[in-house]
């Protein structure tokens, strides 16, 4: 598995470096099992009924959120300069060397690289036969951030991208949860949403 | 100790079979009665070897908390560590201070997660507790000592608040132990100073009889963890350590030394020091070795001044021990300042904190020698300059002014 060092590590060498830095084809689900790891201990740690119970808990969720945040970081990173080489390949027409790559990210590089070829294509050569785009409607308006939820099943504790730790959860709880969790846990069939009347009531 | 008691205690099998059990990839050497060590390296491969060694006058039995593929070969250039075992090394002033001391630390540890712990009582009155090399990530390898002495830094911090008075001063928690190489007392060797065996304990609150060479029951044990069950603990004390040493960074001294600053102008611990040092000589030497670096000395002069002044110690280092520090601290790119005056498992624990007014104003020993040095060039360029202004003005006149001093009939010194 994974330790934080090594994920520091990998920080370091990608904030420092122009090009993305190689990752080991297995590395965001290594991460994955990193945060799964912590969290399961995070479960034990909240069991000790010691006297240092809560000084180490605090310890430990500064660490788990500076972990994340590192992650959030990398992420962020590896996003930009995977946008930037779409970019440049639709740009230029270089096929771009994705080795680098995780086979997620590629998956992402995909999406993207369609997505901008489709805007040339559609857009920028419609534009410039003179053809008009269609008018769309406004757009709604934004949607609420949270949402409340019920939960149907045992949630374990997680690391929002919010970097706050959110659950356990117990069947029956209410809980207030970013939207992207809410869809997650809705999908997963262990949480269902709770109406605004009956959130009220 | 009488000898015969001694080859009673060591002959037998079970305590023979456990020290060559925990020898297992360890560097393991003998001490002798006048504190000296045996051979380095060595090991132990077998029984017999153990009988051979206190025959050879050796009195205890000491082992590296590091683990290496071959103990034999760490004298070449390139050997391969194994891994490492965490190592809290209690120096207690007494017994039961030890014992609340231990209890406290072990709590702390099984709040954080870790419950692969194996204590020792020293022989005397401290504790030694492990964490086996399993409980730590296989990429902590090459993280010696800095990763064992960030977890004792952290843990100390940890339990300063739950520790009494009484204890925090009795007890300390020796990093000196965590050092490459360094050497602590086996479990079943004996310690021969209490004439008490250094037994594995599950409690540090143990009856001290079972400690008796005649009365110890050797418990086969291995050191075994689950496999990366402390990482959560490296990982929080690492943090904690970087934050610790970000702040210091920003604290310690940044002046320069023109040529070298002369002992007159050294604080007391450093004037204490230098008169010879009963316990604590390791710590001293890295004090020396530090401050005078800093105070401009070149190390010729670092290394003699540090030879002579071990001769002073009752019990002296090898000198080998203070000619390899040198030759590694000569290889540094920059020289560090001594630790400053707070940390108190220095000044204060040697017994060599004695400030005066000027040490109230630094807050580490090489600012104190600098601050001192400046005054003094200060005010003996002043002395210069006044007296060549002296020299400079005319005798005065009989027929001189009424305002000149010599008016008034008194010497300048008198107005």
């Amino acid at each position: 598995m994974v330790s934080f060092e090594e994920l520091r590590e990998v920080h370091r060498k990608e904030r420092a470096s122009p090009k993305l830095v190689a990752l080991a084809p297995t590395f965001w689900k290594e991460v994955a099992d990193y945060f799964l790891g912590k969290m399961q201990k995070y479960e034990e740690l909240r069991q000790q009924t010691s006297r240092f119970t809560d000084k180490v808990l605090g310890q430990f969720e500064r660490e788990v959120r500076n972990a994340g945040r590192v992650i959030s970081e990398l992420y962020t990173l590896r996003e930009k300069k995977l946008l930037l080489m779409a970019w440049s390949e639709v740009a230029t027409k270089d096929r771009k060397d994705l080795r680098d790559l995780t086979p997620e990210e590629r998956d992402m590089y995909k999406v993207i690289l369609e997505q901008l070829k489709e805007g040339r294509n559609t857009m920028l050569a419609g534009v410039l036969a003179g053809e008009k785009a269609e008018e769309k409607e406004e757009p709604p308006a934004p949607e609420p951030e949270t949402q409340q939820v019920r939960i149907l099943e045992n949630v374990a504790s997680f690391l929002g991208t919010d970097l706050n730790l959110y659950g356990p959860y117990e069947p029956g709880q209410l809980a207030e949860l970013p939207l992207r969790y809410v869809k997650l846990l809705v999908d997963k069939g262990k949480a269902e949403i709770v109406s605004a009347f009956e959130g009220k009531s | 100790m009488e000898d015969s008691a001694l080859l009673t205690y060591y002959s037998r099998d079970d305590v023979a079979t456990a020290l060559v059990d925990f020898a297992r990839n360890r560097e393991v050497t003998g001490r002798f009665a006048d504190g000296g060590y045996g051979r380095r390296p060595g090991t132990l491969m077998y029984p017999g070897d153990v009988v051979e060694m206190v025959k050879q006058g050796m009195k205890s039995f000491h082992c590296s908390v590091e683990l290496w593929d071959n103990p034999m070969t760490l004298d070449q250039p390139k050997v391969s560590r194994k891994g490492w075992d965490f190592l809290i090394d209690l120096d207690c002033d007494t017994l039961d201070h030890g014992r609340e001391a231990a209890d406290i630390l072990l709590e702390a540890l099984k709040a954080h997660g870790v419950t692969s712990i194996f204590t020792k009582f020293s022989g005397r009155s401290g504790f030694h507790i492990f964490l086996p090399w399993q409980a730590f990530h296989d990429s902590l390898r090459s993280s010696f000592p800095e990763v064992p002495r960030a977890i004792g830094a952290y843990l100390e911090d940890f339990v300063a608040d739950e520790m009494s008075k009484e204890v925090k001063d009795g007890v300390k928690i020796d990093s000196i132990a965590i050092a490459p190489r360094h050497l602590i007392r086996m479990p079943y060797s004996l310690n021969e100073k209490a004439g008490l065996v250094s037994i594995p304990v599950k409690d540090p609150w143990f009856d001290l009889e079972t400690a008796r060479p005649e009365q110890v029951k050797v418990v086969p044990f291995e050191l075994r963890a689950r496999p990366g069950e402390a990482m959560e603990l490296a990982e929080i004390a690492t943090s904690f350590l970087a934050k610790k040493q970000a702040t210091r960074r920003t604290e310690a001294p940044r002046m320069e030394v023109k040529g070298r600053i002369e002992p007159q102008f050294f604080p007391p611990c450093i004037q204490l020091i230098l008169k010879g040092m009963k316990d604590g000589k390791k710590r001293s030497e890295f004090i020396l070795r530090n401050f005078l670096s800093s105070a401009g000395w070149d190390w010729a002069s670092i290394e003699q001044l540090l030879l002579e002044w071990n001769l002073k110690n009752p019990e002296p280092l090898r000198p080998a021990y203070i000619e390899s520090h040198i030759k590694w601290s000569r290889a540094q790119r920059e020289n560090l300042p001594p630790p400053n005056c707070d940390r108190k498992e220095y000044y204060p624990e040697l017994g060599i904190c004695q400030p005066d007014d000027l040490c109230r104003t630094v807050s580490n020993p090489i600012t104190y020698a600098l601050k001192k040095h400046r005054r003094y060039m200060f005010a003996r360029k002043e002395e210069e300059r006044r007296q060549s202004s002296r020299s400079k003005k005319p005798s005065p006149a009989p027929e001189s002014s009424a305002d000149d001093e010599g008016s008034t009939g008194k010497t300048p010194n008198q107005g």
